[in-house]
C-alpha cells in the first residue's frame, strides 16, 4: 500500500513559494471581481433560503413575551418591512412566512414549542392558507423546513450563521453575484448583470420590484398560478383546515400567546378570483366565529390600500415601510 | 461536522495550533482524542456512546484475546464481532430487516406490520466498527501486537481525519505512529494545505457544483429518462461519486499530514482500470482490502476449488454491497460486480496469456468497456428505487429517446468534467500522485493552487453532506 507522504523532504522552498503564490493571486482575483461586482451595482445580499428561514426561527428559540413572530406567504413577507415593525411596536419582529406556501405547519411548530410565548400574526393568503396540500403538517416548504429545524444540530447551527455572515460581507458571496448568473450573463451579453429585481434582507424582509412589468399578464399570472394551488380546494377542506386551525390558536392561547388574523389587501383580477373561490361571508365570516384571534382585514382599513404593485397582490417595492407603518398603527391600536 | 464546512476549518485551525505547542507528545495526543470526540459529538452528542463502547468492546476483549487460549480466545473474539456488528445490524440494516420480515410473513398470509422505524443511522458507524473489529481480529491472528496503550487504542479508533468516511485504518499502520511524536515538516504543512485544497475543490467544485445538479435533474426526476439522460446523468454520477468520495478522502490524508501522520490512500486512479479485479484495487481501497483480509480470506478465499472460490468471491461483494446500505439495490449492486469479477476470472482464465490483448490499443478498449460496465452499475447504486433502475437501465441499453431532462449545456459540462477525468486516470494509472505534484514547478504548483482557491471560494454556498456520510 502506497503512502500519502513520504518521508522524504517534498522540498521546503517550494511550497513556501508555491503558497505564498496562490495566496497572493487568490487576494488579487477576489478582491478585483469583489470591486467589479460592487461597481455594477451588486451588493452583499441574502438569499431567502431554508438557512435564511431557519436562522429566524432559532430567534424563537428563547422565551420572549414580546417577539412578534409572522407567518405567511409572499404577500406578508413583502408587505411588511421589519425594521419599520420592530421599530414601531417596540418588539423583536420574526419573519417567519414562506413564498407559496401556508403558515399552518409552522404555527403547529409554534404551538409546540413551549419556549414560544409571544405574537403571532397570520397572514391569510387564500390560495395557500386553505390548501388541503400545503397546509397540513409534513406537506409543503414550511413542513420541510420546520422539520429541519427541529433536526438542527448546534454545530449545523454555527455554521449556518457562520456562511450568513460571510454572505453578508462579500457581493460575490450573494446570489446576485455568483458566477452561475454572472458568468452567462458575461457570455450572453457581453457585460456584467445588475442588481436581481428581488432584494432580501438578512431579516427575510423581501422587495421585489415588479415595475418593468406589464400590469394585465402579471395578475392573469398570479391567477393563474392561484388556480393551480386551489385545484384540491373544497369546502369540507376548508372546514377541517379551519377546525385545525382552531385547535392550534387555542394551543396558544392557553400559553399566553396572542394571535392576529391579517388578511392584505388585494385588487384587481386577484380580489376578483379571491371573492370569487373564498366570498367573505363563508370564509372570513367563518373563521371570525370560529377562531380565538384578532382580525384585520384590509377592507375595514382604508388607510391600507393603494400600495400594491402591478401584480395586484404584493405591496410594491419601496412602499413597504410606509405600509408597514399604518399596519403597525393598527396593530398598536389593537393593543399589540 | 462535515470537512467543507466553515465550522471545520476554525476547528481544525484551533486543533493544529494545540497540536503544534510545545507540549509532551501524550498531551497532543489527548488532545487529539479530546478533539475527536467534540468532532463527532457535534453531529449528535449521544452517539459517542456507540464509539465508546466500541472502542471499549475491543480494548477489552483483546486483551482477552491475547492472553487467553483455545475456545475462551475464539469466544472474545464473538463478543468483538457480535457487539460491532450487533451495533452496525441494529442502527444500519434493523428497519430493512424488520421490513424484510413483515413481507416474508405477509407471503405465507401473516398479517405483520413493520413499525414506523425512525433509528437515526449513526455518523461513520461502518467505518468505525469495521475499524476497531479489525484490530481484535488481528490480535487473535498474532498479526498484531497487543497495544498497551489506551490512549493511543482510543485514538486509533476515532482519529477525526478519518473517523466519518475512512479511509478504514489498519491498527498495525497507524498505532506505531502513535508511539513517537513526529511533528510536520514544512513541506508537510505544504504538501498537506494542498490535499485539502485539492479534496475541497473536488468535493465543492466538480461534485456539488458542476455534476450534482445534472444527477439530480436525472435520478429525481418524477419525468421517466431518456437513454441519453440516462447516460448523461449517470456518467455525472460517476463522476460526482468519485469527486465526493475521493475528495473526502485526499482531505483526510492531507488534515494527517497537517498533524504529522501518514494515512493511506484510499483511490488510485479507478477509472483508468482494465478489467474489474483492477478496479476494486483503486476503488475505495482500504474497504476492498478490508474485506479481503478479513472476509474472504476467512471463507478460505482462492486456496479452495473454483467453484467455491467464486462462490467466496461472490459472497465478499454482496455482503460489500450491503455494507453500503440497507436497500436491496446496493446487494445488487455487490452482486453483479460479483459475476463481473467471476466472469472476468473465467476469460482470464482462458484468454490472460493471449499477446491479442497485451497491446496498447487493447489495453485502452478493455479500459473503456471496463468504464462502461462501471457506469452501468452505478444506476444501480444510485437509483431511487428498483423500478426507477429497471427504467434507467433499459433506457440507457436501448438508447432510447433524445434528452429530454438535460440540457445541451449539462451535456457538455458532464462531457468536459468527465472526459477531463478519463484522460487523467488513464494517464495517472501506472504514476504516483504525489511524485507527479513533487515534480512539478512552484510557480505551476502556485497557479493550480491559485486557480482551485478561487474557483472554491466563487462556488454557490449551499452545503451539501459527503455522499459516504449517509454509510
Amino acid at each position: 500500500m502506497r503512502s500519502s507522504t513520504s518521508n522524504s523532504d517534498v522540498g521546503h522552498r517550494k511550497w513556501v513559494r508555491a503558497w505564498l503564490l496562490a495566496a497572493c493571486l487568490v487576494v488579487l482575483v477576489i478582491a478585483a471581481w469583489e470591486g467589479t461586482l460592487r461597481q455594477v451595482g451588486l451588493e452583499p445580499e441574502y438569499s431567502d433560503n431554508r438557512a435564511l428561514w431557519l436562522s429566524a426561527r432559532h430567534r424563537l428559540s428563547q422565551p420572549d413575551e414580546s417577539v412578534v413572530a409572522i407567518l405567511g406567504a409572499s404577500r406578508v413577507q413583502r408587505a411588511i418591512d421589519v425594521a419599520v415593525l420592530s421599530e414601531r411596536t417596540n418588539r423583536p419582529v420574526v419573519q417567519l412566512a414562506v413564498e407559496g406556501s401556508s403558515g399552518l405547519p409552522v404555527l403547529e411548530n409554534l404551538a409546540a414549542d413551549p419556549r414560544f410565548r409571544g405574537t403571532v400574526i397570520f397572514s391569510i393568503a387564500p390560495a395557500f392558507s386553505f390548501n388541503r396540500r400545503l397546509s397540513k403538517v409534513g406537506k409543503g416548504p414550511q413542513a420541510d423546513w420546520t422539520s429541519a429545524y427541529l433536526q438542527q444540530s448546534r454545530s449545523r447551527r454555527m455554521e449556518q450563521e457562520l456562511r450568513l455572515f460571510t454572505q453578508g460581507l462579500f457581493a460575490f458571496r450573494s446570489a446576485d453575484g455568483a458566477i452561475s448568473r454572472t458568468i452567462p450573463a458575461i457570455i450572453d451579453a457581453g457585460k456584467l448583470p445588475g442588481p436581481d429585481y428581488k432584494t432580501t434582507q438578512r431579516n427575510r424582509f423581501v422587495s421585489v420590484d415588479l415595475s418593468q412589468l406589464n400590469r394585465d399578464n402579471d395578475q392573469n399570472d398570479i391567477v393563474d398560478m392561484y388556480r393551480q394551488n386551489t385545484e384540491a380546494y373544497d369546502q369540507k377542506g376548508f372546514a377541517e383546515i379551519l377546525h385545525y386551525f382552531s385547535t392550534l390558536v387555542d394551543i396558544l392561547k392557553s400559553k399566553g400567546c396572542r394571535v392576529y388574523v391579517l388578511r392584505l389587501p388585494s385588487e384587481g383580477l386577484v380580489l376578483d378570483y379571491e371573492r370569487q373561490l373564498f366570498p367573505q361571508d363563508k370564509f372570513w365570516k367563518q373563521m371570525q366565529r370560529q377562531l380565538d384571534a384578532q382580525f384585520i382585514h384590509f377592507e375595514d382599513y382604508p388607510e391600507l390600500e393603494g400600495y400594491l404593485s402591478a401584480d395586484g397582490s404584493h405591496v410594491a417595492a419601496g412602499k413597504a415601510s410606509e405600509f408597514t407603518g399604518r399596519l403597525a398603527s393598527i396593530l398598536t391600536a389593537s393593543g399589540l | 461536522m462535515a470537512f467543507n464546512s466553515l465550522i471545520f476549518l476554525i476547528f481544525f485551525a484551533v486543533v493544529l495550533c494545540l497540536h503544534n505547542l510545545p507540549l509532551t507528545w501524550r498531551a497532543k495526543k489527548l488532545n487529539l482524542l479530546a478533539a475527536s470526540y467534540v468532532f463527532y459529538a457535534a453531529w449528535n452528542p449521544p452517539f459517542i456512546l456507540l464509539l465508546w463502547i466500541s472502542t471499549l468492546t475491543d480494548w477489552y476483549a483483546s486483551r482477552k484475546i491475547f492472553t487467553a487460549t483455545g475456545n475462551t480466545k475464539r469466544l472474545y473474539l464473538v463478543l468483538s464481532i457480535l457487539v460491532n456488528l450487533g451495533m452496525l445490524g441494529y442502527f444500519k440494516y434493523g428497519a430493512f430487516i424488520e421490513e424484510n420480515f413483515a413481507a416474508l410473513l405477509q407471503l405465507f398470509g401473516v398479517a405483520y406490520v413493520a413499525r414506523d422505524s425512525s433509528i437515526i443511522l449513526p455518523l461513520g458507524i461502518s467505518f468505525y466498527t469495521f475499524q476497531s473489529m479489525s484490530y481484535s481480529i488481528d490480535v487473535y491472528r498474532g498479526k498484531q501486537r497487543l497495544c498497551e496503550s489506551w490512549l493511543d487504542f482510543s485514538l486509533y479508533v476515532s482519529f477525526f481525519p478519518q473517523l466519518v468516511a475512512g479511509p478504514i485504518l489498519r491498527a498495525g499502520f497507524f498505532l506505531k505512529q502513535l508511539a513517537d511524536d513526529y511533528p510536520a515538516r514544512v513541506s508537510q504543512f505544504g504538501w498537506g494545505f494542498a490535499l485539502i485544497t485539492v479534496g475541497m475543490f473536488e468535493k465543492v467544485v466538480l461534485a456539488d457544483g458542476l455534476l450534482a445538479p445534472v444527477v439530480e435533474k436525472v435520478y429525481a426526476s418524477s419525468i421517466e429518462a431518456s437513454g441519453v439522460d440516462g447516460w448523461i446523468g449517470t456518467m455525472a454520477f460517476a463522476g460526482q461519486i468519485f469527486f465526493d468520495f475521493n475528495g473526502y478522502s485526499v482531505i483526510a490524508v492531507g488534515l494527517g499530514c497537517c498533524l504529522g501522520f501518514n494515512l493511506p490512500w484510499n483511490f488510485l486512479s479507478p477509472y483508468g482500470a482494465v478489467g474489474f479485479a483492477d478496479f476494486w484495487r483503486r476503488w475505495h481501497i482500504t474497504l476492498s482490502t478490508w474485506l479481503r483480509d478479513y472476509l474472504y480470506v476467512s471463507m478460505s478465499g482462492n486456496r479452495v476449488s473454483t467453484a467455491r472460490t467464486f462462490i467466496n468471491l461472490m459472497l465478499t461483494m454482496l455482503i460489500g454491497g450491503l455494507w453500503h446500505g440497507a436497500s436491496w439495490l446496493f446487494v445488487l449492486w455487490g452482486g453483479v460486480h460479483g459475476i463481473l469479477l467471476v466472469g472476468e476470472r473465467l476469460l482470464r482464465s482462458h484468454f490472460g496469456g493471449s499477446a491479442m490483448f497485451q497491446s496498447s490499443s487493447a489495453t485502452f478498449l478493455l479500459g473503456l468497456i471496463t468504464w462502461l460496465f462501471i457506469c452501468l452499475t452505478w444506476v444501480l447504486f444510485r437509483a431511487e428505487s428498483p423500478a426507477s433502475a429497471a427504467h434507467l437501465l433499459g433506457a440507457m441499453l436501448s438508447l432510447q429517446g433524445g434528452a429530454s431532462l438535460v440540457s445541451m449545456t449539462d451535456i457538455l459540462q458532464v462531457a468536459l468534467v468527465v472526459g477531463a477525468l478519463l484522460v487523467i486516470h488513464g494517464t495517472m494509472r501506472d504514476r504516483d500522485f504525489e511524485q507527479t505534484a513533487r515534480n512539478l514547478s512552484w510557480p505551476l504548483t502556485g497557479l493550480i493552487l491559485a486557480a482551485m482557491l478561487i474557483a472554491i471560494l466563487l462556488s454557490p454556498g449551499e452545503e451539501r453532506a459527503f455522499i459516504y456520510f449517509e454509510f
